[in-house]
């Protein structure tokens, strides 16, 4: 069955019967399209998504033949797409805070108070976000919001491994600087000492 | 404040994204498959080498999209004889094959893509059987062995894919069942000096096809295996591009205008080029904006008669290829 078959089973598989290249599609579309969609939001994550794909089918020789799970691959190339997408706009548009405020946090272990606070602090977040190097948020938002290893992060960006740590330094800490700086703002947003904001 | 706090917080605040509905997926899923079976056919059973991290990346994402698709049945033919293979990798970027000298067909790539003249460039026979150009002062992966200048890839091979994959006259252009492909095949194997060539078929119950009005598999692919002489005919789900879209439209006018019908003419290459600009503007494929590519490919006997002879390939981009051929 080639419902089974791992990735890297029905990329290398698709070379000879290319039709087994939308099982791919069939297993990752969603991701992708998540991915694209936090990112530029659904009207765009609705305009790239099929062109990921294609591309994606276009370029299945230069896939790894080591990586079982071709996600990280995808987001890679998702990525590129993003930044010629972004490439065009200017930089309001380019920014998180088009995406609109946060209604909820998907982790299921938050307390309602969590969600309050982070919610909360969610326009200095975008700030910083925004105002990182491209290079330091794109890791930073790989690990986070699509949950990928290091490795993955490497394979997705195209760079070694001790970069995606180093940008990954660099993007924690200037985060920390934010969130050091709204915890010394006063008593309206008290703040625990994982750096969560309590109130 | 630990590690990761910051990676905590952020995921907390992860925006929430609305799941793409099913009609959508349904859409992109079949404007995939479409992409796919016009891409067509088979590439070699092992991936071509990564290229090495750090390469200079010559062309933008456009020439691969607008390459690949017709470079994808070359791949399969690279391994035995890069003489007779039909694809280039050109830096990082595979494309069809042109004219044969691969380090002409990435020159021009290069002037297109970025406007200047390239670097010297060298030809190179891939651990793959590839044929790759890199730039001379580029030092080749391991395994690569540079080719002789006058190394050329096999016009006639070059050709044959390009019919076949022709959007208005080759396999795409509508549903074939198994006699008139053959036939169709036939006709070009003739006219391109190959006719020591044979055709088989793969059988349609080893994939599942799209049925055309006689009732047989539609054979919309062929694979060419100069190995052994042959092209292979395979049956593929999907069907012919809706005929009122713009590069089908081109495509159609280039066939009636400089190939077959009662209006065909005779006309040198660079004339039935400025007319084909015209036409596509005409119909809003416009260059700038990367919508078509339009290729030249020189008599290879410059002293005799000759006709331009346009074919149409599309994948992400529409390239009409004009070759000078005997009249």
């Amino acid at each position: 069955m080639a419902t089974n078959r791992t990735d890297e089973e029905l990329i290398r598989a698709s070379f000879t019967e290319p039709e087994l290249f939308a099982l791919i599609f069939d297993r990752h579309m969603r991701s992708v399209h998540a991915f694209l969609g936090r990112r530029v939001g659904i009207d765009g994550a609705d305009s790239l998504t099929g062109e990921t794909f294609r591309i994606a089918f276009e370029r299945r020789t230069t896939y790894l033949v080591d990586r079982s799970d071709s996600l990280p691959w995808l987001y890679g190339i998702a990525h590129n797409l993003l930044r010629h997408h972004w490439r065009g706009l200017a930089r309001e548009d380019r920014s998180l805070r088009r995406l609109g405020a946060v209604e909820h946090s998907d982790s299921e272990d938050d307390t309602l108070l969590d969600r309050v606070a982070a919610q909360a602090m969610w326009p200095r977040v975008q700030e910083a976000l925004d105002t990182m190097r491209h290079e330091d948020r794109d890791v930073i938002l790989l690990v986070a919001w699509e949950e990928l290893s290091y490795a993955e992060v490497a394979v997705a960006l195209d760079v070694p491994i001790g970069t995606v740590r180093s940008r990954l330094h660099r993007a924690r800490r200037h985060l920390q600087e934010l969130i050091s700086a709204i915890g010394k703002e006063g008593d309206d947003n008290p703040m625990t000492s994982d750096g969560r904001c309590v109130g | 404040m630990t590690d990761e706090a910051e990676v905590e917080l952020l995921r907390r605040l992860r925006p929430p994204v609305t799941g793409p509905d099913s009609a959508f997926v349904a859409q992109e899923r079949n404007a995939l498959m479409a992409h796919i079976l016009r891409s067509a056919p088979e590439l070699p059973t092992t991936p071509v080498a990564q290229a090495p991290r750090h390469r200079p990346r010559w062309f933008l994402p456009v020439v691969v999209l607008a390459s690949a698709t017709t470079a994808a049945a070359g791949w399969a033919v690279l391994r035995p004889d890069p003489k007779t293979s039909t694809a280039v990798a050109c830096g990082d970027s595979i494309i069809a094959s042109s004219t044969g000298d691969p380090v002409a067909d990435c020159s021009a790539v290069w002037r297109r893509e970025n406007g200047s003249e390239p670097p010297p460039l060298v030809a190179y026979l891939g651990p793959g059987g590839g044929v790759h150009v890199l730039p001379a002062a580029q030092k080749p992966p391991e395994g690569f062995s540079a080719l002789a200048p006058s190394f050329r890839q096999e016009a006639a091979i070059i050709e044959l894919r390009a019919e076949l994959a022709d959007v208005s006259r080759g396999l795409p252009s509508a549903c074939f069942g198994e006699t008139e492909a053959r036939e169709l095949v036939a006709a070009q194997l003739r006219r391109l000096g190959l006719a020591d060539w044979s055709i088989t078929t793969r059988p349609a119950e080893q994939r599942p096809a799209t049925a055309c009005a006689t009732g047989g598999p539609n054979y919309a692919t062929a694979a060419l295996d100069p190995e052994h002489k042959r092209v292979l005919l395979i049956p593929n789900l999907g069907a012919p591009p809706p005929q009122d879209l713009p590069f089908m439209k081109l495509s159609r006018w280039l066939t009636e205008e400089f190939v077959e019908g009662p209006r065909r003419r005779c006309v040198p290459v660079d004339e039935a080029l400025n007319l084909a600009r015209e036409q596509a503007t005409q119909l809003g494929l416009r260059e700038e904006a990367g919508h078509i590519v339009f290729i030249i490919v020189p008599s290879a006997e410059p002293a005799g008669p000759t006709c331009a002879r346009p074919t149409t390939v599309v994948g992400g981009t529409t390239i009409v290829t004009i070759r000078a051929v005997p009249r």
